[in-house]
């Protein structure tokens, strides 16, 4: 009964219906076509490689015989593995738990000054960023070494005298942590810098009003307020810290006594790949590394509800 | 007159048909995979031989082995023949998951293969089967400032007993004189291995096998002697090319130094900055109470060609005429393997005015004899796994007496994970 007197009490001509019904599909269609271009790229260079990689690390690519979870267990037979894993893992907590502190922390901070300061600040902090890893990894080995740093006099104090001293003493978590926070931190200062400025001047006035002092309003009122932008940094530095590679690949620079290239995950699917010419094993890891990735980046999302919308 | 169009084309075809067909008759095409220093080595053979095409690729050492296995999965690009800058590309080249290299034990005549110094082709001596040919030896000889040790009043060692009784007494006297790093891995793994430390023997006539035992007297005694020497300063606890030491270096300190054939040229002359007339050579050392010394090598590189390719009669040749020609390699960078152009190569070493002496290069022939017969070509990375496990102590205040068992069991995890038994 009540349904239908609903349905009654809207009484919109059909011809009406339809056009509204069409204007909608027509926009439709054209959202479609504006990601169509992006959808083919992430087919073409995302998701079919992923699964090609999947299909592949349940064969021997030798020989090109189907030979189950061989290449799983071979992976997890390699002595190497688990010191990879925990090599990983106290990167990404040190390089994340850093990057969401001190970033936050440093975007909350320039938010204070006047505009063209903090522009001027921000783009300085950019600059490191704009150099690629690669990069920066040699010019770290170089600010790393006693003899030719602009540290030195830091080193002396810890007694540190030769690079593999000051390698000993912060540790290669430690020092790809503070690699990558310089090479990227630059990047997500200038993002926080947009989402602050984003904010309503209207609560700003409101809560300075309200008596809040420049704590509170960073504490209390801008950062509940940017705290996505802060998820989605701690989500994709998360994921890019999974990966690392670039690193510890190439501190081999520095002569064959600091190479590591067994150090993390990503580098062993590669030397798996790509210095024994076993794809199968490699697709494995790469596999495993995958799934772990995907997975906490969705567990991420959910618990920070990163898609609701208010 | 219609037909005047569909002439002129059908003579032009033909032509170029022919012209394209003359071509391809007369000229063999070859990929080759060098690297810059190789160039010019197949150049030559390139302008040497009319009816071979040579088309070269540089490829960066790094990259050698991972281009190739992308060559070989895709099946397409593959080279003919390549230059393998490491000693360990030939095995990285042979496994069952990686099969390039082609035997040449029975395509290369004997005659060739004994006209090599001793030892050259150890590194391509695999499972019983011979896959390259070695371009350059790299044996380690004792590098040495003349006229220091001159002023110093003080007498080239011929054992690795006087070698550290030199470093006890030249440390001291407190003015900072050495005798080279202690730290670097090519020269503590090399000194190891001519001791006759097992670091990763092959056994001979069993495939695939290693004998790695670190703990064993001749690896015990070189540890004991290279802590003794780190402790007293003698050696550094740096590498080769690390700051601390060449700024020593530089500073004229460094009395002597163990190093390759190529050490002298491409790091004491231009790192080091020894004035000219200080440098040249001695054999390497022995212990007291063995009659002759071992040399371990640190590098040298080797031409070995695709077991598929289409013209094995061609690459043989290119990898034979590389390495034996002596046109083209007295003029090579570093030592001939092969020993006649050696010898004349050996010649320009001698007149070198840059060399306190005119008998480095028959210094490093001699040495050559004493090639360990053990520096083979291994799946795994020896080095690398120094750098993990001993390195970071060695550096700065450990003994690798304590370290030998940490890097035996890393030896031999990587060993068993390239596929390896370990006896």
């Amino acid at each position: 009964m009540n349904k239908t007197s609903q349905a009654g009490t809207i009484q919109v001509p059909k011809d009406r219906m339809k056009r509204r019904r069409r204007q909608q599909r027509r926009g439709l269609v054209a959202s479609y076509l504006f990601v169509l271009p992006y959808l083919c790229l992430l087919l073409m260079f995302g998701v079919i490689p992923v699964i090609y990689a999947f299909g592949m690390s349940f064969f021997d690519t030798i020989s090109g015989v189907f030979w189950g979870i061989t290449n799983y267990k071979m992976a997890f037979q390699d002595y190497r593995l688990e010191e990879a894993i925990y090599n990983i893992i106290g990167f990404v907590a040190l390089w994340v738990s850093v990057t969401i502190i001190v970033v936050t922390g440093l975007s909350l901070m320039l938010d204070i000054l006047s505009r063209r300061v903090a522009t001027t600040i921000r783009t300085i902090y950019f600059l490191p960023g704009a150099i690629t890893s690669s990069a920066i990894v040699v010019l770290w080995l170089f600010l790393v070494d006693p003899l030719v740093s602009p540290f030195q006099a830091v080193f002396h104090m810890f007694g540190w005298e030769a690079r593999q001293h000051v390698v000993n003493g912060l540790g290669m978590v430690s020092l790809f942590a503070i690699m990558s926070f310089f090479a990227h931190s630059g990047g997500w200062i200038i993002v926080m810098g947009g989402a602050l400025s984003g904010l309503s001047r209207e609560v700003m006035e409101a809560s300075r009003v309200d008596g809040a002092n420049l704590w509170q309003q960073a504490v209390y009122v801008k950062l509940p307020m940017i705290w996505k932008s802060v998820a989605l940094m701690g989500i994709l530095t998360l994921a890019g810290g999974l990966q690392i590679f670039v690193e510890p690949q190439l501190m081999g620079m520095a002569g064959p006594q600091y190479a590591r290239s067994d150090w993390s995950v990503n580098q062993l699917a590669f030397q798996y790949a790509f210095s024994m010419g076993d794809f199968g094993i490699s697709a494995a890891l790469s596999t495993m590394l995958i799934t772990v990735s995907v997975t906490i980046a969705l567990i991420l999302i959910f618990a920070t509800k990163f898609y609701q919308v208010k | 007159m219609t037909r005047l169009p569909e002439t002129i084309f059908g003579c032009f075809g033909a032509l170029s048909m022919s012209l394209f067909a003359s071509a391809s008759q007369a000229q063999t095409q070859i990929t080759v995979w060098s690297d810059t220093a190789r160039i010019s080595t197949f150049e030559a053979y390139d302008a040497a031989h009319p009816d071979i095409d040579l088309e070269l690729l540089t490829v960066d050492k790094d990259e050698l082995v991972t281009k190739l296995q992308l060559a070989m999965r895709a099946k397409a690009d593959v080279p003919d023949v390549i230059f393998m800058s490491s000693s360990n590309h030939p095995a990285q080249l042979s496994t069952r998951r990686t099969d390039y290299l082609a035997d040449i034990s029975d395509v290369v005549s004997q005659d060739i293969f004994d006209g090599f110094l001793p030892n050259a082709n150890s590194v391509c001596s695999l499972n019983g089967g011979i896959l390259c040919l070695r371009n350059d030896v790299a044996h380690l000889v004792m590098w040495y400032d003349k006229p220091l040790m001159d002023e110093l009043g003080v007498e080239m060692p011929e054992t690795w007993e006087e070698f550290e009784q030199l470093g006890a007494d030249l440390t001291a006297r407190g003015e900072g004189y050495f005798l080279g790093s202690g730290v670097q891995p090519d020269i503590v793994i090399g000194m190891l291995g001519a001791s006759g430390c097992e670091i990763g023997f092959p056994v001979d006539g069993a495939e695939n096998t290693l004998r790695i035992d670190l703990s064993t007297e001749p690896c015990l005694r070189m540890a004991g002697l290279i802590d003794r020497m780190l402790e007293n300063g003698s050696l550094l606890r740096f590498g080769t090319s690390e700051p601390g030491l060449i700024t020593q270096a530089s500073a004229g300190k460094i009395v002597m130094s163990i190093g390759p054939t190529w050490f002298g040229e491409y790091v004491m002359k231009p790192n080091y900055k020894i004035p000219e007339g200080h440098l040249t050579a001695a054999m390497p050392l022995r212990w007291a109470d063995e009659d002759k010394p071992v040399a371990w090598s640190w590098g040298g590189g080797n031409f070995g060609y695709w077991k598929e390719t289409k013209y094995p009669e061609i690459a043989s040749d290119i990898i034979t005429w590389a390495t034996t020609q002596e046109d083209h390699l007295i003029n090579a960078v570093t030592m001939p393997a092969y020993e006649q152009p050696s010898i004349a190569w050996g010649e320009r070493v001698n007149n070198d005015p840059y060399y306190a002496t005119n008998d480095v290069y028959d210094t490093m022939l001699a040495a050559a004899a004493y090639s360990s017969p053990h520096f083979a070509s291994l799946g795994y990375d020896m080095r690398s796994a120094f750098g993990k496990t001993i390195s970071a102590s060695l550096s700065t205040d450990g003994k690798l007496v304590d370290l030998l068992s940490v890097y035996e069991k890393e030896l031999t995890n990587a060993a068993r994970l390239a596929g390896y038994k370990v006896e």
